[in-house]
């Protein structure tokens, strides 16, 4: 392949073409310096080349951008040579990044002369030999664009003018030497050649005056206008895509920066005179994005981009640069920011009125002219009431706000009432504004387009409005702008709604909330005092009955005989365990009702004072009770802890097969966060089926006399663990002993001694 | 001995158990508050103090008639002559509220009535024991 360039760039006549020119081995020359400076501005590029090739290496007819030795060599060796693939294939080389490119990639021209991008263009003779390449290069990727190729094809054709101009300069001069000595003869020629010189001075021009027009054509697509300030003179030139993008005719402008600066919005003057200052004290780039108010008033986007130039002493001679048309990409940008920051307020909470504001003067920044007006329709669904509307007068938002919808209710009103957009172009003639045009009018408002704002389900939640101070007919892009806005806000509004329903729907629960606890409270204390009066009147009575019944059985034991002592003795019996019962159940509902503060309480302690309070029943039946060692501390309420444990070993102890004796073991047991208390006994044992049942109140398994009890106090250990917030069980069988548990939350506090 | 109870039945039966345990102490009976405040008071019905006297121990229910039990204790405690008068609560409430209310006003025993006789008559000989033979009384004015 390489062998293939090399034989076609040492192509005999070629070389001999090259030669003819006289060009290699001559020092710089200012018409191809400026062309290479024109081309670098213009494409933006820092290396540009007029390169010829011979058939060792590529000499640098004008080389911008060159680094050291090779700037002074002014030549390369064809190993460093990019343009030696030009030339020999007498096309275009368009590389974006040569250290990807197959042909390129190991080419030491990227290292040694920072070449990362080439575009190179042949440099073709009139006799049809390719003597070098017109290139530009960048030091680092790109893309170039169709653009730069037609560019740099046009700076390669205004090379070859000068080439060839040289050449012909280069013949003449010869001419001259060679026939000095015949001055007629010579003179006759001179004045050929003179004409000569001048045809090919016309050609050049005419294709300079055609590169300029290519130049003009290619801004114009890319929506670029061209400006060149001479500060000298204080003057100012603009192409004429460039009064475009002002909103003018070419011609139109006056060249002075005053009418230039007269067109920037207000509101970006300042900054873009910092910049322009900052650009032209630090010699570095001007870039800013700012609008421009046309002559019309509307508004637009462009992006200014430009640099100044300076003479040997430093000082700025002139600015020059290009515009572009980003009013487009500007508008979405705002929009899209403007959309992304309501969202934000509405999902922070901000006040409705504060959020459809937002809205509003998001849609009016990207129309100068526009007035927006945002209401909100009632709850009674007839009024419209003020949303927001931050540029109307106030006087005309007092006018409007609080009217009633209607079939012919300027376009607001009107749009509400039918659940439909209502375009008026022309508020003074239009009926629907009949009622509503003076104070319209003398508020100086001649336009109004307005959307129903509507919720998910299509009911109408407000309008949404534009106004404008003359007639107006709106575009698809205005329709685009109000359908989003109007989405915007009927978001924020509904939202508001859900708000106010939920706040209303809490509101309404906390006060059912606060009126059942009152109504519990009500019954809590009726409840008291109904146990109040059973504990003190309930066992008075039964104080009696049993009291007379034994006083009867003492002083009248000789009056009675053995069936008359039978039936005392159960009077007693009787009273003793309706007594018994009423107790049970005081402490039963005491427990439900009373408030239960836990703290650290030592369950050794705890198991310990409950035989105490067994003792009797624990000898009366011949017990054996065996608790392992360290109990560890739970978190309870110590009254209640004790009475549950209480219960539970009196439970333990009694229900035993006649003749047995109780036998209870008491240990605990590690279960996650909490502590499980187990009482085993080897009593008659549980069936399943009533495993549960039996904490139930009043509930029994067996009669009165084979076991007495009142059937509450394994209710009350389960109740009693509730209100702890731990729990109670038992594993039994039949004839197997019953091993009950409860479980509570350990201490970890290690407070308690 | 003062007694205050409003049921007859227990009346009767704590009669019965004082005498069973062999108190000699004469017991007056009065069946509600308001009465028992007259009668501590001196006023009234019970103007005469010589037939009358103030008693060396109030035995006081708490669930009485015009006036409770608390209310007496409440109003016996604010009397200057009358304040350090042993008072011995004897009632059917085992109520923690109750109870801490009297302790909380003043009273220097609370006792529950228990329903069967024996220990009933225990009780009182316990009580006979301590609040009159053991007990230093108080001067009242």
């Amino acid at each position: 392949m390489s062998n293939d360039v090399l034989s076609l760039v040492c192509n005999r006549e070629r070389l001999a073409s090259l030669r003819s020119l006289n060009l290699l081995d001559t020092p710089a020359t200012e018409a191809f310096d400026r062309l290479a400076r024109l081309a670098a501005r213009i494409l933006r590029a820092p290396a540009v080349f007029t390169s010829l090739v011979d058939e060792n290496r590529q000499f640098f007819k004008s080389c911008l951008g060159l680094p050291e030795p090779w700037a002074s060599w002014r030549e390369a060796p064809l190993s460093h040579s990019f343009c030696q693939h030009v030339v020999a294939t007498n096309q275009p080389l368009i590389v974006n990044d040569a250290r990807v490119h197959p042909l390129l990639r190991a080419n030491p021209a990227i290292r040694d002369l920072n070449i990362i991008a080439y575009l190179g263009v042949p440099l073709t003779m009139p006799d049809g030999q390719t003597i070098g390449s017109f290139c530009v290069t960048d030091s680092v990727p790109r893309v170039w664009s169709q653009m730069d190729i037609d560019t740099v094809r046009d700076f390669a054709a205004s090379v070859m003018s000068e080439i060839e101009l040289h050449a012909l300069r280069g013949r003449l001069e010869s001419r001259i030497a060679q026939q000095a000595d015949d001055l007629g003869r010579t003179h006759l020629k001179l004045d050929a050649s003179r004409a000569e010189v001048q045809a090919g001075h016309k050609r050049a021009e005419a294709t300079l005056q055609e590169n300029e027009q290519r130049l003009r054509l290619a801004l114009r697509a890319g929506q670029m206008g061209i400006y060149d300030w001479d500060l000298v003179n204080d003057t100012v030139v603009w192409s004429e895509e460039h009064a475009h993008l002002f909103g003018m005719k070419p011609g139109d402008f006056d060249g002075r920066y005053q009418t230039f600066a007269q067109r920037v919005h207000p509101e970006d003057l300042s900054r873009i005179d910092q910049a322009m200052a900052a650009a032209r004290t630090d010699r570095r780039l001007f870039q800013e994005e700012f609008r421009i108010i046309w002559p019309d008033s509307t508004l637009h986007w462009v992006a200014g981009q430009g640099r100044f130039f300076y003479d040997d002493d430093g000082r700025a001679l002139r600015m020059s640069g290009v515009v572009r048309d980003i009013d487009a990409r500007k508008r979405i940008e705002i929009l899209l920011s403007g959309e992304k920051r309501v969202l934000e307020m509405t999902a922070e909470g901000a006040a409705l009125g504060d959020i459809l504001e937002a809205i509003a003067r998001n849609l009016e920044a990207l129309s100068s002219d526009t007035l927006c007006s945002i209401l909100l329709l009632d709850t009674d669904g007839v009024h419209l009431r003020h949303g927001a509307a931050p540029s109307l007068p106030q006087a005309y938002n007092r006018t409007i706000a609080g009217v009633a919808i209607g079939p012919r209710v300027g376009s607001c009103g009107t749009a509400a009432y039918r659940n439909q957009p209502v375009i008026v172009t022309d508020i003074s003639t239009d009926p629907l504004w009949t009622d509503y045009r003076a104070p319209a009018l003398s508020h100086g408002l001649r336009a109004c387009w307005s959307m129903p704002i509507r919720s998910s389900d299509d009911q109408v939640l407000g309008t949404f409005a534009l106004y404008y101070r003359e007639t107006r007919t709106p575009g698809p892009a205005d329709f685009e702008l109000i359908e989003r806005s109007t989405h915007l806000a009927g978001i924020a509004i509904a939202r508001k709604h859900a708000e106010a329903a939920l706040h209303d729907l809490t509101h309404k629960l906390e006060h059912r909330v606060a009126e059942r606890t009152a109504e519990l409270a009500e019954t809590n204390a009726e409840l008291e005092s109904f146990s109040y009066t059973v504990s003190h009147d309930l066992r008075a009575p039964l104080r009696a009955v049993q009291g007379l019944a034994q006083a009867l059985q003492e002083d009248y034991a000789d009056a009675l005989d053995t069936v008359g002592r039978d039936y005392t003795q159960r009077l007693i019996t009787a009273a003793e365990r309706m007594d018994g019962l009423i107790l049970d159940l005081l402490a039963y509902s005491r427990l439900t009702r009373a408030e239960l503060t836990a703290e650290a309480v030592d369950l050794g302690a705890v198991v310990q004072r409950a035989r105490e309070q067994l003792a009797i029943d624990i000898v009366k039946c011949k017990a054996t009770i065996k608790v392992k060692k360290s109990l560890p501390a739970v978190v309870a309420h110590p009254a209640t802890l004790l009475q549950v444990v209480t219960n539970l070993i009196a439970n333990a102890i009694k229900f035993v097969a006649p003749g047995v004796r109780p036998e209870v073991n008491i240990r605990s047991e590690q279960r996650g966060h909490g502590v499980r208390l187990w009482v085993e006994d080897n009593g008659i044992g549980i069936e399943p089926e009533h495993q549960e049942r039996i904490f139930r109140v009043f509930e029994r398994l067996h009669g009165i006399e084979n076991y007495p009890g009142t059937g509450i106090g394994l209710a009350i250990i389960r109740k009693g663990m509730e209100r702890m917030g731990g729990t109670a069980g038992v594993e039994s069988a039949l004839g197997q002993g019953s091993r009950f548990w409860i479980e509570l939350p350990q201490d970890r506090s290690n407070t308690h001694r | 001995m003062l007694l205050i109870e409003d049921d007859p039945n227990d009346v009767l039966l704590l009669q019965r158990a004082f005498r069973k345990a062999g108190a000699n102490t004469p017991m007056r009976v009065l069946n509600d508050g308001q009465a028992a405040v007259d009668y501590l008071a001196g006023q009234g019905a019970y103007a005469d103090r010589a037939m009358h006297p103030l008693p060396s121990l109030l035995l006081l229910d708490l669930k009485l008639p015009r006036k409770s039990g608390h209310e007496v204790l409440e109003w016996l405690r604010a009397q200057p002559a009358l304040k350090r008068l042993p008072v011995v609560l004897l009632t059917s409430s085992k109520e923690p509220m109750d109870i801490n209310r009297a302790y909380e006003l003043g009273a220097n025993s609370y006792l529950v009535k228990p329903v069967a006789f024996a220990e009933l008559l225990s009780m009182t000989r316990t009580l006979e024991l301590y609040w009159l033979q053991l007990n230093e009384a108080p001067t009242l004015h």
